[in-house]
């Protein structure tokens, strides 16, 4: 095993009920990368994702995070290591913000215990590394989906991770608050060395603010494999790769020295 | 030992930490704190012998310390064999009603839960007919007590698929479990004569006029442990009301909780309900007002909830026994009490801002 090695998925696969979803997937992620999952709806990018965080079990295949079975660490040590954050999360109670970031700390907290001082502080620092200070005493059930996201990337962070999965964290925002937030991201994974795997659907997203790109495809039936490439962006990211996952035709643009994805 | 002793220093500062917690809360969480003292006074002076707070202390003084004070003996008697009983099983009842709704509601994260909702009430009232009317040999607490744990486990064990209980089938199975035990003891009620069937529908209603420091001690025990293992456990309500996947990815063990929540809200629930009958809507009602007025967090809703609930309902027993020139079933009072303050809350708080 690499000792920059920060999550390794050893052939993946997974079936809900007899349909498969994900078909031996591999993949090695370097510590303090940022990783994309990028593919078309139902392809099994949020599966994939909950796979690495362990919340649900592959049929076959194992994910190793710094060199251990997530299967094989117990749960609070797993999210001492890893954060989630969920896609458009919703609760039923008005808790404030502050109140949720905070539940974040579970880890660190032993059975018949509440949050003590030190929680505290790793909470109000988690709100302002997310810049969401001000909203700490609002309640969660009204605050935007933007800030809701903010808020639950926050709580990821009070674990204190290595690694933060995030599932489609732009799916509800704003043309500008999906520009925010996607650097947000990627300067806390180079401020804190924290290796980022999320879910985009947006592949030029894909291709501006990630190291490396996973593309998927959706499993149909008889294909062997439904990770189509892997790797530095702009060669994962290629017309012929883009037919082949989402069935669009698309050209490649530069702009100022970027590429760019326009579909044709 | 040295592992004991860290350990012993380490609740030592916990203990601090959370008086610090409550010495920052607003005066008005204190006094909800502090409510069942005053709550208390009041009811013991409720009734056709009037008793001051200094004749309490005095007779409960003079029982302890077995002095005469020279008090008339009905004082006596009416004190501290009638009344006090009476306030404090209302109390027990109140608490635990409400502190076992608050916890339901945060695990299935749905402020319309009561601790009824697993089939609790219907097991506990099949339970208490068949020791009424089939089993008369059959104490009519246990007959009650063992049911609703029964009607609780079968729903839980029903809902269970693969070591996981998703809080949806439990509340489908606790349908369908208080239909059985509704059905069951539709059979008792067909069956039986009239005077086993009047004393089933008048225990259904839930009375406390039955009261007696048996029925205390009988109680008591579930009620203080449960409410000590809920407080100190509340936190973690916060963490499961966030929801299960939320849950479990900041590392709890989700099932494990899941499990010592139920079998402690059900077990202090079903310790009142054997002794009490089915008192509605305070374990519906106390943790919403609670909840409206401070707020969501278990760390204080909590212990809010026992406080709250026990003054609730020691003061709604005031009213069925002194109100009318006959007694009235307090179960009956706490519906019709309980549910104009209800829409009262909700509608002017907007629902509690839940969505
Ligand atoms: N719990 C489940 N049971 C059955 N099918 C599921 C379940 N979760 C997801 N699926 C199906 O698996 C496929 C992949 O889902 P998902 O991983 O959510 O895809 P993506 O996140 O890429 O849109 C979809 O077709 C979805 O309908
Ligand atoms: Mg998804």
């Amino acid at each position: 095993m690499n000792a920059a090695e920060g999550i390794r998925v050893e052939e993946v696969s997974m079936a809900y009920g007899s349909s498969r979803i994900l078909n031996e997937i591999s993949l090695s992620i370097r510590k303090g990368s940022v990783v994309t999952i990028v593919g078309p709806n139902g392809c099994g990018k949020t599966t994939l994702l909950k796979i690495i965080n362990n919340l649900l079990k592959p049929d076959q295949g194992r994910v190793f995070v710094e060199g251990t079975d997530v299967n094989l660490l117990p749960a609070h040590r797993l999210a001492r290591i890893m954060g989630y954050v969920p896609q458009g999360h919703k609760i039923s109670f008005p808790f404030k913000v502050r109140d949720v970031v905070i539940t974040g700390r579970m880890p660190y907290i032993p059975a018949f215990s509440s949050p003590k001082r030190e929680d505290m502080e790793r909470t109000e620092q988690a709100l302002s590394l997310t810049g969401i200070s001000g909203l700490a005493d609002h309640p969660y059930s009204q605050i935007s989906g933007g800030e809701r996201q903010l808020v639950m990337i926050a709580r990821a962070m009070a674990q204190q991770p290595s690694v933060l999965l995030l599932d489609e964290p732009t799916s509800y925002l704003d043309f500008k608050n999906q520009i925010l937030t996607l650097k947000m991201i990627t300067e806390i994974s180079r401020s804190k060395g924290v290796t980022v795997i999320m879910t985009l659907h947006d592949p030029n997203h894909a291709l501006m603010f990630s190291d490396e790109v996973v593309l998927l495809r959706k499993l149909n039936g008889n294909r062997v494999g439904n990770m189509i490439a892997c790797g530095l962006p702009q060669e994962v990211m290629t017309p012929q790769n883009i037919m082949a996952a989402y069935g669009v035709e698309v050209e490649i643009v530069d702009v100022k020295g970027r590429k760019l994805l326009m579909p044709l | 030992m040295y592992t004991g002793l860290g350990r012993w220093v380490k609740l030592q500062g916990g203990l601090r930490q959370s008086l610090h917690f409550l010495t920052k809360r607003s005066s008005l969480t204190i006094f909800a704190l502090l409510l069942p003292l005053p709550a208390l006074l009041i009811s013991m002076n409720m009734g056709t012998y009037p008793v001051s707070g200094l004749e309490l202390a005095e007779i409960i003084f003079s029982r302890l310390m077995g002095h005469d004070l020279g008090l008339p003996a009905v004082y006596d008697t009416v004190v501290f064999n009638i009344r006090l009983p009476r306030v404090l099983l209302a109390m027990l009842v109140g608490a635990a009603l409400s502190i076992s709704g608050a916890t339901l509601q945060g695990i299935f994260r749905n402020p319309l839960v009561s601790p009824f909702v697993l089939g609790l009430s219907s097991g506990a009232a099949f339970g208490a007919a068949l020791a009424i009317a089939v089993f008369p040999w059959m104490p009519l607490q246990i007959g009650a007590f063992a049911f609703s744990l029964l009607a609780v486990g079968s729903a839980y064990l029903m809902a269970r698929r693969k070591g996981e209980v998703p809080v949806i089938s439990l509340v489908l199975a606790g349908v369908v479990v208080s239909s059985v035990f509704g059905a069951l003891l539709a059979i008792i009620q067909f069956a039986v004569d009239a005077r086993s069937l009047q004393s089933i529908v008048y225990w259904n209603m839930g009375t406390l006029s039955t009261a007696s420091w048996s029925k205390v001690d009988m109680a008591a025990p579930w009620v203080l442990v449960g409410c000590l293992i809920l407080i100190t456990l509340r936190w973690r309500l916060n963490v499961l009301a966030l929801g299960e996947e939320e849950a479990r990815s900041v590392g709890m063990n989700l099932e494990v909780y899941k499990f010592v929540f139920i079998v402690t809200a059900t077990l202090v629930a079903s310790a009142v309900v054997a002794v009490a009958g089915i008192i509605g809507l305070v374990g519906l009602i106390v943790p919403h007002m609670v909840r409206m007025v401070f707020g969501p967090d278990h760390r204080i809703l909590i212990p809010l909830s026992a406080t709250v609930g026990a003054s609730f309902l020691v003061l709604v027993d005031d009213v069925a026994r002194s109100a009318f020139s006959f007694e009235v079933p307090v179960g009956i009072i706490t519906t019709l009490l309980g549910a104009p303050v209800f829409i009262y809350l909700l509608r002017v708080t907007r629902a509690g801002g839940w969505e």
